[in-house]
């Protein structure tokens, strides 16, 4: 037991919720609004569900290896040699997530604050700062997630006060449940993509000392923050966008505070883009940190491979950014990525695990 | 100094090649006299530095009951209260260069050595970097032993210990660890006391030297250990089990380990209601906001969003800057400097000039830059607000380095506007979060979260019966 | 490391600012006017009114309030042509009124507007005002005391508080223009004694105005009916004996409910149950019967809405939010509903309750 490593249940907490956090939120109410019109927020809930199974499948894997970071575990329930490789797959399917997340952050940068700056310089600065804090290493990541959370209190505001600013219009909510369950449940695949970031649990293993059960329930709380969170924002963008206004709009999120004036400041996105910049470099560094962490595991080896797989992500940004059909391409491998890295692994592993009977033994 | 030769030296029976072998170690310096004293029937010599002894104490205590003694024994006869025997040239040395009497006998290889030391020193007054409204005004000084004295009059508890070292071959300079050994961290203690040990210098000469030597990150700008010239002050981190470390021959107090909060908390917010202090708190750390981002921001909205402000206030900044002929970030970069230049100029003078200096510099120039369409009145009213706001800090380190920090988030205003400073600001929160003083956490107890410290930390808390004040 | 580090800073600082812009070259649009274009009906005549700011050395400062106008086919051309015309970069981040002329709004309104969404720097709490005749011939009224832009929205926003004109901005308009189950209106100005004067109420189906109008005391009727009441509002209701007299009740509160049912064979009907709470607050004739005073305002306002509801009726315009009460609450039946036909067919009952719960200073 380091000092200072060991996490607390209010560490972790703050933590998931700002690793779920993200650019998702920002163009999610379009996607979904897309997909299921006034029932928006029905995906959300879903969604929430989803991740919350997931996040008991997680629990019952690390529930049987205490201590144990999780590019151990493939290793000790199938061997080295399949083990490494589905490390490797871990390893590629993290980065492209990441690399993913970074471009869609970039192009947020572009749109709103720095229509003219390449997207070079723009990238460089966040992955030099995403590598700065990741080769610190899990404790310090956590650290920096938790002091995040600050920004959460101005968005807050911010929210509130959209709700009593904008003209609400409730009934753009209704016809309830009108677009049918089966497409309600196909959508929420939309909503799963926002919320991405919950798989930092799987790597929590060394860093947490306590009742399995205080932990499955700890998470269960961000998770269910970060439902209602998205939830609450969403009904909201339903609520003052017309349905079609909502289906032309990149980013509605940000459109709604650009409706916003006051006596003493104005364009209101602005500042939110601003503040919102900190959690989407979260996601950013999050997917830097579990792919490093999902070959290497601590001290010199792992510093040498944040360094590569960070400079892998910008050249892959910097290409993807020039070449509109490189971008089309990670969209499309994208999906499958996801459900292979984030769900059916770790469902693998954690059947494995069970079926073979193989855990750790407590030393 | 005695292992010049390369080897220890030791005293031998014959008197007058003893003296030769001590004066040699002196480089035959002409402040160490040499006194020819006779005790009973033998012939002996009393050796001291000129200026490091009190020449009455020599003589009332050490000369006059030699010749009137009757006892056989020399170390029986001295009365003084430090008084011991050394056969080595280089300890004998040592003691002569803290203010020792050394008398050499006839036909004996070891000397006895009195501690008979000038003690000049300062009164004790409030230091000037840290004053207070409410509370103790009394200061460190100069010499240890008062340092000491002055710590130990506040806590009186027996666990409270000092370790002595001593650093620096030529200063030969002593530093006094002081703890609490039942309140402070093991492992804290441990760290410390490592680094204390491997501690290699030529020279000390203020407690920063040793803090630079010592601290865990070379290359961080935030000052790892707080340095104060408050009694009161190092009392209550000593309480809270931190350590104290006090150089001889500096009146700054080095505190370790300390935290990014304890540099915008001060000992009035205890000798005020707890409201109050809170206020005062919240009020510095805005501060430290301010100081770092408030010109960058200006530049960013400026040159990159004006949009950002509303009608009337970017109408009265697009005609306040109409005729300045400088982008924004040249104009900051002006005003920051010439304050600096006019803070530094302040600082060396005596006061009635100093003032003289504020006024013809504030009120003259201000004026002056902004009619001669140098720099606007924006731009004025910002840096002078940054500039406040910076003195806010407790700490004068701290002030310092907020400005400096402001400078950066300046330049990266300048290239990326708003994303520019939203980095800088991630960069320095990553930067503290990683921080360490001395194997603790410097930017706990927001990182990491420490739920049960948030009482004290950025409001002061209430005191309650059956727990510790601080 | 180090080296590496202080490579990328000077690279920034050679290659950076690329998007700096000094706010001195910036010229700021406070108004914009929209007319279709006397030679040419395919063209649009576009003006703007900018202010220009000159040095005259010594510190002193004039301000100027420029009027440029061009002719081009869409508002991105007008924008483009009219840059040949000033130096600097037009900025219309802070254009707080959009002056459309009657003519041009008929042929709708939406594509006039489209830029001021798509782009990252249009103002979206900005007013948007239908001037009968030319929008230009307002734009152009040159004021003494301050931009002719700035009188006419302080007019909009306190007349907005007086409750005799809809808060409506781009952003609200937005949202309405684009739903088909919603109507918007937008203030009327017209230009009177080289004055610019707020002369009620334009009444919009979708994007184009219908060309029929409501003056400014049925706007307030209309306005009550939405439930929308501002600050103030005052009703004046001529008296039952002497109707050349009037006498002011102001509006201190509302309570409105719409309902609407569908009948058997698919005609709907819609009720407006209004209580409103008044203070008398000015009797001239001193008249003591205050429930005859009730029950006459009652008659008075229910025949006047009336009237503004036939209005509405005849030329499809349905600001009241009907056809959006229908859809949510009759999804199936609107699908298959001719709403253009029906909603000049259905009925809309009026349920109008005056209560004077005060009497000012008086008895």
């Amino acid at each position: 037991m380091i000092n200072g490593r060991l996490l607390s249940k209010f560490q972790i907490y703050l933590m998931i919720i700002q690793a779920q956090l993200g650019i998702g939120l920002l163009s999610l109410p379009n996607l979904l609004e897309k997909e299921v019109e006034q029932n928006a927020w029905m995906p959300v809930l879903v969604a929430g569900v989803l991740v919350q199974l997931t996040l008991i499948i997680y629990w019952l894997l690390i529930k049987r290896f205490p201590g144990t970071s999780y590019h151990e575990i493939p290793v000790l329930i199938t061997g080295p040699y399949i083990g490494k490789a589905i490390n490797t797959i871990n390893y590629i399917g993290f980065l492209i997530i990441g690399t993913y997340s970074m471009i869609l952050l970039v192009n947020l940068v572009n749109n709103w604050l720095l229509p003219f700056t390449p997207v070079w310089a723009i990238a460089l600065l966040i992955i030099a700062l995403s590598m700065y804090l990741v080769v610190q290493d899990y404790p310090v990541v956590a650290r920096y997630l938790v002091v995040l959370s600050v920004v959460l209190i101005p968005v807050f505001i911010l929210l509130l006060l959209i709700l009593f600013q904008t003209p609400l219009e409730v009934r753009n909510l209704m016809p309830v449940g009108e677009s049918g369950f089966l497409k309600v449940i196909k959508s929420s695949e939309v909503d799963l993509f926002a919320v991405l970031g919950f798989e930092l649990m799987l790597f929590i293993g060394p860093y947490v000392h306590m009742k399995h059960s205080k932990l499955l329930r700890t998470v269960s709380l961000s998770n269910a923050t970060i439902t209602l969170i998205y939830f609450v924002v969403i009904v909201l963008c339903v609520m003052v966008f017309s349905a079609d206004v909502l289906k032309q709009i990149r980013e509605p999120v940000l459109y709604l505070m650009r409706s916003l004036s006051f006596r003493t400041v104005d364009r209101i996105d602005l500042l939110f883009v601003f503040m919102w910049l900190s959690p989407m470099t979260a996601s950013v560094i999050i997917y830097l940190l579990i792919s490093s962490k999902s070959i290497a595991n601590e001290g010199k080896p792992f510093q040498r491979t944040v360094f590569i797989s960070g400079g892998i992500i910008y050249l892959l940004v910097v290409s993807a950014s020039y070449d509109e059909q490189a971008f089309q391409l990670y969209e499309q491998i994208l999906k499958y990525t996801i459900y292979a890295v984030v769900f059916f692994l770790p469902f693998l592993l954690t059947l494995l695990s069970y079926l073979l009977k193989k855990k750790k033994v407590n030393a | 100094m005695s292992k010049i030769e390369g080897k220890e030296l030791f005293l031998t029976d014959n008197l007058n090649q003893n003296v030769e072998l001590i004066q040699r170690a002196f480089y035959h310096t002409e402040d160490l006299v040499v006194e020819s004293v006779v005790f009973g029937h033998k012939r002996g010599q009393l050796l001291y530095i000129n200026s490091l002894v009190a020449k009455d104490k020599v003589m009332d205590y050490i000369i006059r009951p030699l010749k009137s003694s009757k006892v056989k024994h020399a170390l029986e006869s001295l009365q003084v209260s430090e008084e011991k025997q050394t056969g080595t040239v280089h300890k004998l040395v040592s003691e002569l260069l803290s203010g020792s009497c050394a008398l050499l006998l006839e036909g004996e290889e070891k000397a006895i050595l009195a501690s008979v030391p000038v003690e000049e020193k300062r009164a004790i007054k409030e230091p000037d970097s840290e004053h207070i409204i409410s509370g103790p005004h009394d200061g460190f000084g100069e010499s240890m032993a008062t340092n000491m004295m002055l710590l130990r009059k506040r806590i009186k508890a027996p666990s409270f210990k000092m370790k002595k070292y001593v650093f620096g071959h030529l200063t030969g300079t002593n530093v006094a660890l002081m703890y609490i050994d039942e309140v402070i961290d093991q492992k804290v203690i441990h760290h410390i006391e490592e680094k204390l040990n491997s501690v290699d210098l030529q020279e000390l000469q203020t407690s920063t030297a040793l803090l630079e030597v010592i601290q865990d990150n070379k290359h961080s700008p935030f000052p790892q250990a707080l340095s104060t010239e408050r009694p009161d002050r190092a009392a209550s981190y000593l309480l809270e089990g931190k350590a104290v470390l006090i150089v001889d021959g500096t009146p700054e107090v080095l505190v370790l380990p300390t935290t990014f909060f304890a540099f915008y908390q001060s000992v009035d917010d205890y000798t005020m209601h707890w409201i109050v202090g809170s206020f005062f708190r919240i009020l510095r750390l805005i501060s430290f906001l301010i100081a770092v981002t408030l010109p960058a921001m200006y530049i960013a909205i400026v040159s990159f969003h004006p949009e950002i402000l509303p009608l009337g206030l970017l109408y009265s900044i697009r005609t306040s800057i109409e005729y300045v002929p400088f982008p924004p970030i040249l104009e900051a970069f002006l005003m920051q400097i010439i304050l600096e230049i006019l803070k530094e100029a302040a600082i060396r003078l005596p006061s009635p000039i100093a003032q003289t200096i504020g006024i013809v510099g504030g009120l003259v120039i201000g004026t002056a830059v902004v009619e001669a369409g140098l720099v606007s009145n924006t731009m004025i009213v910002i840096i002078g607000l940054t500039a406040i706001a910076s003195f806010a800090a407790p700490f004068n380190q701290m002030a310092v380095i907020s400005r400096l920090l402001g400078f950066v988030s300046m330049v990266a205003a300048f290239l990326f506007g708003l994303f520019g400073i939203a980095i800088i600001l991630m960069a320095i929160i990553i930067h503290l979060c990683k921080l360490e003083s001395f194997g603790e956490p410097y930017f706990a107890p927001l990182a990491p979260l420490k739920t049960n410290e948030m009482g004290d930390f950025v409001l002061r808390k209430p005191n309650k019966n059956g727990e510790s004040p601080s | 490391m180090r080296k590496c580090i202080f490579l990328i800073i000077s690279l920034f600082l050679l290659a950076g600012c690329w998007d700096q812009e000094n706010l001195s070259d910036r010229r700021l649009i406070n108004g914009i006017s929209f007319d279709l274009s006397e030679e040419d009906p395919n063209l649009i005549k576009g003006g703007i009114r900018a202010l220009n700011i000159q040095s005259q050395g010594g510190g002193k400062i004039e301000v100027k309030d420029e009027l440029l106008t061009t002719e081009g086919p869409t508002t991105d051309e007008l924008g483009h042509e009219i840059k040949n015309y000033v130096p600097g970069r037009l900025d219309v981040t802070k254009t707080f009124i959009i002056f459309i002329g009657d003519e041009l709004s008929k042929e709708g309104i939406s594509p006039l507007l489209e830029s001021f969404y798509r782009g990252n720097l249009g103002y979206l709490p900005s007013k948007v005002v239908v001037v009968k005749g030319k929008a230009l011939e307002v734009l152009s009224i040159n004021n003494d005391e301050s931009p002719i832009a700035f009188r006419v929205l302080n007019g909009v926003r306190s007349a907005e508080k007086n409750t005799l004109l809809p808060k409506v901005t781009l952003f609200t308009l937005w949202n309405k223009m684009g739903d088909e189950r919603m109507d918007p209106v937008l203030p009327l100005v017209e230009k009177e004694d080289d004055l610019p004067k707020i002369t009620g109420l334009a009444l919009f189906d979708q994007d184009k105005y219908t060309g029929k109008d409501l003056d400014t005391k049925q706007a307030t009727l209309l306005m009550l009916m939405q439930d929308d009441l501002g600050f103030t509002g005052d009703i004046f209701i001529p008296y039952e004996k002497n109707p050349q007299k009037t006498y002011r009740l102001s509006i201190m509160g509302l309570e409105r409910e719409l309902n609407t049912k569908v009948s058997k064979d698919g005609t709907f009907t819609s009720t407006i149950d209004l209580k409103i709470k008044t203070e008398i607050n000015g009797n001239p004739l001193r008249d003591s019967d205050l429930k005859g005073l009730e029950a006459h305002a009652d008659e008075v306002i229910t025949k006047r809405m009336e009237e503004v509801i036939t209005i509405l009726q005849e030329v499809h315009s349905d600001p009241l939010g009907i056809g959006m009460e229908i859809a949510s609450k009759y999804p199936k039946e609107w699908k298959r509903l001719d709403w253009e036909k029906e909603y000049k067919e259905m009925k809309i009952k009026l349920d109008v309750e005056v209560d004077i719960e005060k009497t000012g200073g008086l008895l």
